[in-house]
């Protein structure tokens, strides 16, 4: 397994596991139901996924040999990436049109909170992510 | 990194060449160990420049490492 597949794998485990946390403990029963306090849980959220990605990325560094990325891992770094955008793209638009839908179409006067539309974007970014990353691990298990 | 119609010759050209390890050649080459084992199951299509190198590294042509099936 390449440095790079390593990594993928790493960061998913991460990303799913921490975005699950997040979402039973502060989109779930008991969390805050303001923006400030959530924002404080996501804030939170960053700094540990970046601090453990730091610390696996040190370790698989550290206990794989060969540590250049060649061209089959930017082709598959590329073809991800745009995968991931598209998942994105979908998500901010989907979002884009519940607002629109839920505060013009139906001249509702209590619309979408921010608190629902800040978390349905994270949740986008979320699963861009882990659709990027699902996508590197397909392309180097198919191509291994 | 879909499956191609290239075949190659590069498993049996490294046993040629004093039974070159995938690694060496990819040492040699400047890729990844995984990239070469991939190139040699047809797995994935190298670049022009990478597939010169290994060509090269082996000593002989490009046309005799890789063929196109038609």
């Amino acid at each position: 397994m390449s440095l790079y597949e390593k990594t993928a794998w790493a960061s998913l485990v991460v990303v799913v596991v921490t975005a699950g946390w997040y979402m039973v403990n502060v989109l779930g029963e008991g969390g805050p139901d303001d923006l400030a306090g959530i924002f404080a849980e996501m804030v939170a959220l960053v700094v540990v996924i970046v601090a453990i990605e730091i610390i696996a990325q040190i370790v698989i560094v550290v206990t794989t040999r060969k540590k250049d990325k060649d061209e089959r891992d930017v082709a598959i770094e590329g073809r991800a990436a745009i995968y991931g955008q598209l998942a994105v793209f979908v998500g901010v638009f989907w979002v884009i049109i519940q607002v629109v839908i839920d505060g013009i179409w139906l001249f509702d006067t209590e619309t979408i909170s921010r608190v629902a539309v800040v978390n349905s974007l994270l949740i986008a970014l979320v699963v861009g992510e882990i659709v990027n990353l699902g996508t590197q691990i397909v392309l180097y298990r198919r191509t291994a | 990194m879909t499956q191609t119609t290239i075949t190659n010759r590069i498993r049996d050209l490294r046993y040629q060449t004093g039974e070159m390890s995938q690694q060496a050649l990819a040492d040699a080459v400047g890729v990844t160990r995984q990239t070469i084992n991939a190139i040699e199951r047809a797995k994935y299509s190298p670049s022009l420049e990478v597939a010169f190198r290994i060509a090269d590294t082996l000593g002989v042509g490009i046309d005799e490492v890789f063929q196109h099936g038609k």
